[in-house]
């Protein structure tokens, strides 16, 4: 993207003006080289997600940014349902719920190393992974409603983990609203057989190292120290998510000229928040959220399990599980008074600051942690909410270092062999079942995920923490 | 599923100069094929007929997109630019040729809009091969009016065997397009997101 096209503000905000139909300003934040190198169909997109009615203060796109459908990736939007507000599919994602979970593990690096070939065989075979492959846990339409009404908390219920895990996932594991009866019949048969899978694509679970401590004290507060092992699980709602965003696109897409919607791009289907279609996809949407989060709990039992009998002295208790993909009802201040707004995180991390009443008691005075996945063999960050970005970004940060380069590309350029071969070289040990998927997701096919991070940390969304690195990546 | 040449080769005069015809007409393409058809009255199984022998053979690519993948389907159809897309669907997840065509299911969806229909029938392939578990290699596909019927050829997912790389969610309205070319050939493509 042209830097040149857009306002400078500060050293990491650039700014467009409302020009044409667009309502409010847009607003990116990165430093000059990142936005540089964003594409710009980044520009086209935010500025088209400005056009939209109801939204308010600004559409954001956070250092991660890049070409998405209807909403940029790394895209934030809050709307007011009060002024004609309203919500987008392709402002979510397909993969409702998308997220990150981290579990401490009270092991060492050292203490882990004699393990290690072990660890990641028996994560590999115990955890569902890569394309066409099915998870354990079988629903029955009984089942499938309490999981979509409960997520985390009905996984807990059936014996997948512990009580205490709730109070450290967002909602406390539970979406309220969820409507299963606005799921379809289809995406809850797509999901029959797939609770508890990984996935495939950019979805892993690694086990990492905490390499460095930025800030100390919130550290602390979290958990962490410097040669601590941690796990992260990326995935999300599965075949459920990805059946109702495929679905309500198209509703939204046909049914927006009902409600008097002019929409600059038909990829941008959306809906007003108060119409038949917009409340029927927000119980939908809460449902996948519940299966995103139900799902990122059976893994994390998945991985107990494989712990209790490699390494039984190992504690994995829940540091915190944040979606990336989800619209939520939150209260934020606006001109001064108090609103409640549906804000659109796609590829974006909410990031609660210190003393928000929706974080857990003991997070409550560190603030949020906001849990930034890396790509295989690369770095992954935690960093902590910040008051100042409830401002600045109706308190939300990047999600990730996002593609610099395009599947066919990587995998012309590396060897799924040669990669892994490469990254055990360095330590890490990948475990996935397709070569090519690890050529397509190769480190060097990514950007620097540690330039978004402090891109994120220097606008003020959010501040750096720990970076972490892979010892075991089960990729999909 | 397919049938062979000979019993698809319709045996008229009016054929016999219409190919006569464009053999004279060099280079042929989808509009002198439309031409002919005028030109020699041929019936619709005639022109098909000429269309599937003359005209270049349909094509499929991925194009460029940052995190996901644009799928491309050409053919001198919109039938055959829609089964091109869908075989760019499958080689999004592996080798197309590795992949057998054993088992064969119909699928059906109805849509005015030709756009949408193209989003329809690539969320149809995708609802398959995950609640069949398996993978495509031969698309069979007819469009009559605003209804597409189509048989979809393939076998279920061999995790040995097929070299997987990742799984479409859906298809999206991105650079989603279906038009036909100057050339008189037919293009349907959209971004899938993986």
């Amino acid at each position: 993207m042209d830097t040149g096209r857009l306002t400078q503000v500060d050293e990491y905000t650039w700014r467009i003006e409302p020009v044409g139909k667009m309502r409010v300003p847009a607003i990116i934040y990165g430093d000059a080289d990142l936005i540089a190198g964003m594409d710009d169909k980044v520009y086209e997109q935010i500025c088209n997600v400005a056009k939209l009615p109801g939204i308010v203060n600004a559409a954001y796109a956070m250092p991660d940014a890049h070409w998405g459908y209807g909403f940029p990736i790394g895209g934030v939007a809050a709307f007011d349902a009060d002024r004609g507000g309203v919500i987008s599919a392709g402002g979510v994602g397909f993969d409702i719920s998308c997220g990150v979970r981290t579990l401490h593990t009270t092991l060492t690096r050292a203490e882990i190393e004699p393990i290690k070939t072990r660890l990641a065989d028996s994560l590999y075979q115990e955890i569902p992974v890569g394309v066409g492959s099915t998870g354990h846990v079988l629903l029955n339409d009984k089942s499938m409603d309490a999981m979509l009404r409960k997520g985390a908390e009905w996984a807990v219920k059936q014996g997948y983990g512990w009580r205490e895990d709730l109070e450290r996932i967002e909602e406390h594991g539970r979406m309220a609203d969820a409507l299963p009866e606005a799921v379809s019949s289809e995406a809850k048969h797509r999901q029959r057989q797939q609770m508890g899978t990984l996935g495939s694509g950019n979805h892993y679970l690694e086990v990492q190292e905490v390499t460095q401590i930025y800030a100390a004290e919130i550290a602390t507060q979290f958990g962490l120290k410097q040669g601590d092992i941690v796990i992260s699980i990326h995935c999300g709602s599965r075949g459920l998510g990805h059946q109702i965003g495929t679905e309500f696109l198209k509703s939204m897409a046909q049914t927006a000229h009902r409600h008097g919607i002019e929409l600059p791009d038909r990829e941008l289907a959306c809906a007003p928040l108060t119409s038949d279609v917009g409340r029927s996809y927000l119980g939908a949407m809460r449902a996948a959220i519940n299966s995103a989060l139900a799902n990122r709990q059976i893994i994390t039992h998945l991985t107990r399990m494989v712990f209790e009998r490699l390494a039984p002295h190992a504690r994995l208790r829940l540091l915190y599980d944040v979606s990336h993909n989800t619209c939520k009802l939150e209260e934020h201040v606006v001109d001064g008074v108090s609103k409640r707004l549906y804000v659109h995180r796609k590829g974006a991390t909410r990031a609660f600051g210190p003393g928000h009443p929706e974080l857990p008691e003991d997070l409550r005075e560190a603030g949020q942690p906001v849990l930034i996945g890396g790509s295989m063999g690369t770095a992954s960050h935690i960093l902590a909410g910040i008051s100042d970005s409830e401002q600045l970004s109706f308190a939300s940060a990047c999600h990730g270092a996002g593609r610099n380069m395009s599947r066919r590309q990587a995998s012309k350029s590396w060897n799924g062999r040669q990669v892994v071969d490469e990254l055990a070289g360095r330590g890490i040990l990948i475990r996935s079942p397709s070569l090519r998927g690890v050529a397509e997701e190769a480190p060097g096919a990514y950007k620097d995920v540690d330039a978004v991070v402090n891109a994120a940390d220097r606008a003020g969304l959010a501040r750096k923490v720990a970076r972490l690195q892979p010892v075991i990546c089960i990729k999909g | 599923m397919t049938k062979s040449k000979h019993s698809l080769a319709p045996d008229g005069e009016n054929l016999r100069k219409a190919v006569r015809w464009l053999a004279e007409s060099a280079p042929v393409t989808t509009t002198t094929i439309n031409d002919a058809a005028c030109r020699f009255d041929l019936t619709p199984l005639e022109e098909e007929f000429l269309l599937r022998e003359f005209s270049p053979k349909g094509a499929w690519e991925h194009f460029h997109h940052d995190a996901d993948i644009g799928v491309r389907g050409t053919g001198h159809s919109l039938e055959q630019a829609f089964e091109q897309a869908a075989l760019a669907l499958t080689a999004i997840v592996t080798d197309p040729d590795s992949v057998r065509s054993d088992k064969t299911i119909t699928v059906a969806c109805r849509e005015q809009d030709r756009e949408l229909l193209l989003v329809d029938w690539l969320n149809a392939i995708i609802y398959t091969m995950v609640t069949d578990n398996m993978l495509f290699s031969r698309f069979k596909v007819s469009i009559a009016g605003d209804k597409l019927t189509a048989t979809l050829a393939g076998e279920p997912i061999d995790r040995a065997r097929h070299e997987l790389a990742v799984e479409p969610k859906g298809a999206t309205f991105t650079e989603l397009k279906v038009a036909q070319r100057d050339d008189g050939s037919w293009l349907a493509q959209c971004v899938i997101d993986v």
